[in-house]
C-alpha cells in the first residue's frame, strides 16, 4: 500500500521531526552541557577554600624543623628512662632488677615481692608497679628513696607504709617496718 | 501569517491596485489607487508611473495578483461524489479537457477544492483555465511594468472569493461588474458560485437581464435577502442604490468602486477554493530569498549573542574552577608533605605532653618523709607513717599535740593538717593522736 501524503500533512510529519530533534537535542545535548557548567561553577568556592588551606600551609612550611628536632631531643632524653620491653613480664622483671639493684645500694635486704600487672595510663604509656616489704633503719630507708630517684627508668612510689619495729621510745638506731610500692613507666606499644 | 497582497484590475485602459494585508486572520485594507491610461502607455510610462506610485507609498511587490476578464478565459465549478477525492487529480484533467474550449496543450488551467461540509456526499471543485497567450501577454505587461505577477485568476472566481471572504454567511451575494458596453456577474451561494455576463449599449437594462439570470442561477428566492455589490466604470448608471462598504478594516467609504482590485488581492489571501492560482509555479514571481540573509545572520548572532551571555558566567567559573585545580595539582603534593610533617609532630607533641606530665608527677614521699623527721620534736615519736598519692596520715605520741599540728600546718610541704580520731592521753604522760596531711605545695 503506498501513503500519499498531502502538503499539509508533509508540513506536520516535518514540524514533528523537528520537534522530536528539537527535544533530542535539548535533552541529551544542551541541559546536560548546561548541567555539566553549573555543577563545574558551583565547585569553585570549595576548590577556592581547598588551594587557600594549601597555600597556608605552604606557607608554615620550614617552620616545625627547628621546633620538631627541639622535641625530638626531648622526647629522646625522657624516653631513655621509659622501659622499653616486649612483654608485660619482661617489663616487670625490668623495674624488679632496678628496684632490688636500688636496695642493695642502699644496704636494704628485700623481703616479699609482689608484681602488679601492668596498666595503661594513656594511649602511649603504661605503668608496671611491684610491692616489697622489708626492714631497715631510717637511713636506710631515705637512701632507698632517694636512690629511686636516680635510677635509669623513671620510677615513682605509689605507696610508703611504715611501722616502728621496736617501740623503744629512745633508741635511735630502731628499726622501721616498710611496705613500699613503686611504679615503673613502660611503653604500650 | 503576514501576508501583504497587491491586487490588479485593468479595465478600460485603467489599472485599479488595492493592498491588503493579512495577519492572524485580521485584514486590513492597506489602500487603493487608480492609474489611468494604463493600458495604452508606453511601457517606460507605465514603469515610471508605477515606480512613482510605488515610491510614494511604499506598495510592495513579492505578491501581486491579477484578476484576468471575463472573456479571457473561464470558470467552472464541478459537483463531484466523494468517493473520487483518492484520484481526484485524474477526474479533474479529464473534467478539464471536456469544458475547455481550448487545446489542453493551449492552455494555463488550475483547479482548487471548496472544503466540504461535514457529512457531505459530494465535493466542489472550481477549474479556471486560461489560453497561455492571453496570461503569457498580461504576465509579460505587467512584469516589464515592474510588477512581476504571482498569481492570476478569472475574474468571477476572484469577486466570488472575496464575497464569500468578505461576507462569510449563507445570504447569496451578487456581484455587477458594469463596463462601457457590457456587463458581467455572479452570485455565490454557500460554496457554489454562478457566472454571467450581457452586452449593450444600455447598462441598466443589461445589468437588469444579468442580475436576472444570476437570481435564476442561483435559485435566490428571495433577493431581497441578497446582498448586491455593482461596480465598473459604468456603474453610475444604475439607480441610486446605498453603497456598500467593504467589510476590510482601514476601508474607506468609497472602497467598493474598486471591488475588483480587491478582490484580485484577496484572491491571494482567501482559502475558500473559488480562485485558483492559474499562473504556473515556475513563472510565479518570489524575491529571492538571498536577501533573508542578513535577518538570518542578523538573528543567528543575536540568539547566539543571548546564548553567550546566558552561558558567559558559569563557562568562566568552569574555566576558573579548572585552573584552580591545576594549581591544587601543582602545590597539592608539597602542601600534603607539609600537612604530614604537621601531623607527625602534632602526634609527638602529645607523645611528649603524656610523658613529661607522667615523668613530673608528683612523688613526695622522700621529701614529706624527710620533713616529718625533721619537724617533729624530739620529745614526741611515730608508731607509723603512711604515704599515698600525696596523702600523708601519721600516727604517733606527742606532749603537745597541737603544737605538732602547728608546726606541721606551717611547713610549706604541707597543707590540711588535721586531726584524725580523737586525741587521747596515753600513760607514758603523752598524747596519742593521728594526723593527716596533704603534700600540696612544692617541696
Amino acid at each position: 500500500m503506498t501513503i500519499r501524503l498531502k502538503p499539509r500533512d508533509r508540513r506536520a510529519v516535518a514540524g514533528l521531526a523537528f520537534a522530536l530533534a528539537a527535544y533530542g537535542v535539548i535533552s541529551w545535548l544542551a541541559l546536560p552541557a548546561w548541567d555539566r557548567l553549573q555543577a563545574a561553577s558551583e565547585t569553585v568556592d570549595v576548590r577556592e577554600s581547598e588551594l587557600q588551606r594549601y597555600r597556608r600551609a605552604l606557607v608554615r612550611q620550614g617552620r616545625y624543623e627547628e621546633l620538631g628536632q627541639r622535641l625530638e631531643t626531648r622526647m629522646e632524653t625522657l624516653e631513655s628512662r621509659v622501659i622499653r620491653a616486649e612483654t608485660a613480664a619482661l617489663a616487670s622483671v625490668a623495674l624488679q632488677s632496678v628496684v632490688e639493684a636500688t636496695a642493695a645500694d642502699a644496704g636494704v635486704t628485700l623481703g616479699e615481692r609482689t608484681l602488679a600487672p601492668p596498666r595503661e595510663l594513656d594511649d602511649f604509656y603504661g605503668e608496671t608497679a611491684m610491692s616489697v616489704t622489708f626492714e631497715c633503719e631510717p637511713a636506710q630507708l631515705v637512701a632507698l628513696l632517694a636512690g629511686m630517684r636516680d635510677t635509669a627508668i623513671l620510677v615513682t612510689v605509689r605507696q610508703l607504709e611504715i611501722e616502728t619495729a621496736e617501740a623503744a621510745e629512745t633508741d635511735a638506731s630502731k628499726r622501721l617496718r616498710v611496705s613500699l610500692t613503686v611504679a615503673g613507666l613502660m611503653e604500650t606499644t | 501569517m503576514l501576508n501583504t497582497t497587491v491586487g490588479l484590475e485593468l479595465a478600460e485602459e485603467t489599472l485599479s491596485i488595492a493592498v491588503v494585508r493579512s495577519f492572524l486572520g485580521r485584514r486590513r485594507l492597506l489602500g487603493t489607487y487608480d492609474v489611468p491610461g494604463f493600458g495604452s502607455m508606453p511601457v517606460e510610462e507605465r514603469r515610471r508611473r508605477w515606480l512613482d506610485l510605488r515610491k510614494k507609498h511604499g506598495i510592495p511587490v513579492s505578491r501581486v495578483h491579477l484578476i484576468l476578464p471575463h472573456a479571457d478565459g473561464i470558470a467552472r465549478q464541478l459537483e463531484l461524489p466523494l468517493e473520487v477525492q483518492d484520484k481526484l487529480d485524474d477526474v479533474v484533467r479529464l473534467q478539464m479537457e471536456a469544458v475547455s474550449p481550448w487545446p489542453v496543450e493551449e492552455v494555463y488551467w488550475a483547479w482548487a477544492r471548496t472544503p466540504s461540509a461535514k457529512g457531505a456526499k459530494n465535493l466542489t471543485v472550481t477549474i479556471v483555465v486560461v489560453p497561455k497567450g492571453r496570461l503569457d501577454a498580461h504576465a509579460e505587461t505587467f512584469g516589464a511594468a515592474g510588477l512581476p505577477l504571482r498569481g492570476a485568476t478569472i475574474a468571477a472566481g476572484a469577486w466570488a472569493a472575496s464575497a464569500a471572504t468578505l461576507w462569510e454567511g449563507a445570504a447569496p451575494i451578487i456581484v455587477l461588474n458594469c463596463g462601457p458596453g457590457h456587463v458581467e456577474g455572479v452570485v455565490t451561494t454557500g460554496r457554489r458560485f454562478f457566472t454571467a455576463g450581457g452586452a449593450g449599449s444600455d447598462t441598466v437594462a443589461a445589468a437588469r437581464s444579468v442580475l436576472d439570470r444570476l437570481l435564476a442561477l442561483g435559485r435566490v428566492s428571495e433577493p431581497d435577502d441578497a446582498r448586491l455589490v455593482a461596480y465598473g466604470t459604468a456603474v453610475d448608471a444604475l439607480p441610486e442604490e446605498s453603497p456598500v462598504h467593504i467589510p476590510l478594516e482601514n476601508a474607506p467609504a468609497g472602497a467598493w468602486r474598486r471591488f475588483g482590485a480587491v478582490a484580485a488581492a484577496l484572491s491571494g489571501i482567501s482559502d475558500c477554493g473559488f480562485a485558483p492560482n492559474v499562473l504556473p509555479p515556475a513563472q510565479r514571481y518570489r524575491e529571492s530569498r538571498r536577501q533573508l540573509i542578513p535577518t538570518a545572520v542578523l538573528v543567528v548572532l543575536g540568539v547566539a549573542g543571548l546564548l553567550a551571555s546566558i552561558v558567559r558566567e558559569p563557562y568562566q567559573s568552569r574555566i576558573y574552577a579548572a585552573r584552580i585545580a591545576e594549581e591544587i595539582e601543582r602545590v597539592a603534593p608539597e602542601a600534603m608533605a607539609v600537612a604530614d610533617r604537621e601531623q607527625e609532630l602534632l602526634a609527638l607533641e602529645q607523645r611528649y605532653q603524656s610523658l613529661a606530665g607522667h615523668a613530673s608527677s608528683p612523688d613526695r614521699a622522700l621529701e614529706s618523709l624527710r620533713a616529718v623527721a625533721g619537724l617533729l620534736p624530739v620529745t614526741d615519736w611515730l608508731s607509723s607513717y603512711s604515704y599515698q598519692d600525696g596523702r600523708v596520715e601519721i600516727t604517733g605520741l606527742a606532749l603537745d599535740t597541737t603544737a605538732l599540728q602547728g608546726l606541721l600546718e606551717a611547713d610549706a610541704l604541707f597543707g590540711n593538717v588535721e586531726f584524725v580520731g580523737p586525741v587521747s592521753p596515753d600513760p607514758s604522760g603523752k598524747n596519742r593522736f593521728t594526723l593527716r596531711l596533704e603534700t600540696g605545695a612544692a617541696p
